[in-house]
């Protein structure tokens, strides 16, 4: 086999190893490059800076750990945006295990902000039946969600004093890993006007740019390089940021391969054509 | 009487919520609230169904001593010890159900997903080859992509990259998703109507 029969049949296991050793040693060699913001993620930033002290922001952690390392850095982020700005947050989820990352990222950024609970910010877990709840909470979200994650009343709970339905919600913010953002259109948008703006993974995006168009969506995070373009407004760099790192080596290595197995096949092409 | 009955419920209920939709009346308003009440209780019964069948499934795996009946043994004592700790020891902040959640399940999910990026390194270098003038488009727009998602991209091309993807976005991308979702939507409409009109008939499923 000559040399370039070889290029275009490499071994999987030779690419398999270049990523690996790649994805490890970009940890090891920081290099910081500036990160470009794009539209959708400061419509975003933007749309949460201007709203004033006790609007309220519904957080949808539709997503589970299989997605977090792509999706936990953005909602960490918008979580902070939003308590540093005083906000009430309000967080469910339509996926199970997203009730468990809800808490903890809730957890996480309520403490640095000294947001209380039940008064600042509530988590009311996962309910099963993803039409009937986005449906549900334009009546009454304490209807929806009788109890919150930690089998609470939400009844009396002080957060729910002016906030009873979708009427009282300034954004609803969708962590997806799923198709949930199109079923928050339909049923949360149409029916309620309720402004929505979705955060998902990278290989999703693209489903979601008709939706940005018509306005149905106030703004889109679209993957890692999304959340660290969030962080970055927010001027605290964190996990997002630091993924950049690998993330960029890992894609200079795939193009790397594609164009070594493009020259592979056109040379062994003009090889053919010749005899 | 068997297929009838479900038939004329469903026509029933069909019209009755389509019309629902267009009458923003406080009395068809209470009528939603009430079909939703009724649609969350059901879906827990679906619930229940979907629990049963993958216990189901997975001892009947085990009673055939099929090739990959391990599996469905740790598939499902894993089921069973999640839920005994999470009904019995509640699921907040601190418990062990949350421990187990965040020290067993994050990681292997989180592992599981990792190794896509290898494989998908492998199957972007075996499938991107320019042998048409399609291919060669697909492979042309798949390394600008690429390049305007990560800021070694920006870095290179002057900021061009990422300004690309941009258009790539809204432009012949999104042209293309709104022709999909628009096909979709109608064949969605026409499924609709033909399940609530009584001509698409599969769902009552087989048998008399």
């Amino acid at each position: 086999m000559g040399f370039f029969e070889k290029l275009l049949n490499i071994d999987r296991r030779i690419i398999f190893l270049f990523i690996g050793v790649v994805v490890i040693a970009s940890y090891f060699i920081r290099i910081t490059l500036p990160i470009k913001y794009t539209a959708p993620v400061k419509d975003i930033y933007d749309f949460i800076e201007d709203q004033e002290e006790g609007a309220c922001i519904m957080v949808a952690f539709d997503y589970s750990p299989d997605s977090m390392p792509e999706l936990n850095p953005m909602s960490l982020s918008f979580l902070r945006h939003c308590f540093k700005k005083k906000l009430k947050v309000i967080a469910m989820t339509l996926w199970a295990p997203g009730a468990g990352l809800a808490e903890e990222a809730l957890a996480t950024t309520a403490e640095e902000f000294g947001a209380k609970p039940e008064i600042d910010y509530v988590n009311l877990g996962y309910k099963f039946g993803t039409v009937a709840v986005m449906l549900g909470l334009g009546s009454s979200i304490v209807d929806t969600f009788p109890l919150d994650y930690n089998k609470k009343s939400t009844k009396d709970m002080p957060i729910f004093k002016k906030i009873k339905n979708y009427k009282d919600v300034t954004l609803l913010m969708d962590f997806a890993a799923g198709a949930t953002p199109e079923e928050w259109v339909v049923y949360a948008y149409t029916k309620y006007d309720q402004r929505l703006a979705a955060g998902v993974t990278a290989v999703m995006a693209a489903d979601y740019y008709p939706y940005l168009d018509t306005g149905q969506l106030v703004g889109l995070i679209n993957g890692l390089k999304g959340a660290a373009e969030y962080e970055n407004l927010m001027g605290k760099p964190g996990e997002a940021t630091r993924g950049m790192t690998p993330q960029s080596a890992v894609h200079l290595v795939i193009i790397f391969f594609i164009v070594i197995g493009n020259i592979g096949y056109f040379m062994v092409l003009r090889k053919k054509g010749a005899k | 009487m068997k297929r009838t009955l479900p038939l004329v419920i469903v026509f029933v209920l069909g019209i009755i919520m389509i019309f629902q939709a267009y009458i923003p009346h406080p009395v068809s308003e209470s009528l939603m609230q009430k079909a939703n009440i009724w649609f969350i209780a059901m879906m827990g019964f679906a619930l229940i169904l979907a629990v049963g069948s993958f216990i189901n499934l997975h001892i009947t795996k085990i009673k055939r001593n099929t090739s990959d009946w391990p599996y469905s043994l740790v598939a499902l004592s894993s089921m069973l010890v999640m839920a005994s700790i999470g009904i019995f020891g509640g699921i907040g902040t601190g418990s062990l159900f949350m421990h187990l959640f965040f020290n067993v399940q994050v990681p292997m999910a989180a592992t599981m997903f990792s190794l896509l990026a290898f494989f998908m390194a492998s199957a972007a270098y075996r499938a991107f080859r320019a042998r048409t003038f399609e291919a060669t488009l697909l492979l042309v727009a798949a390394i600008i992509v690429m390049l305007g998602r990560v800021p070694i991209g920006d870095f290179l091309t002057a900021g061009y990259a990422s300004e690309i993807v941009e258009f790539l976005f809204t432009g012949p991308n999104m042209a293309a998703k709104r022709a999909i979702l628009l096909g979709v939507s109608l064949g969605a409409i026409a499924m609709s109507l033909k399940i609530i009109f009584g001509i698409e008939r599969a769902w009552l499923g087989g048998g008399e």
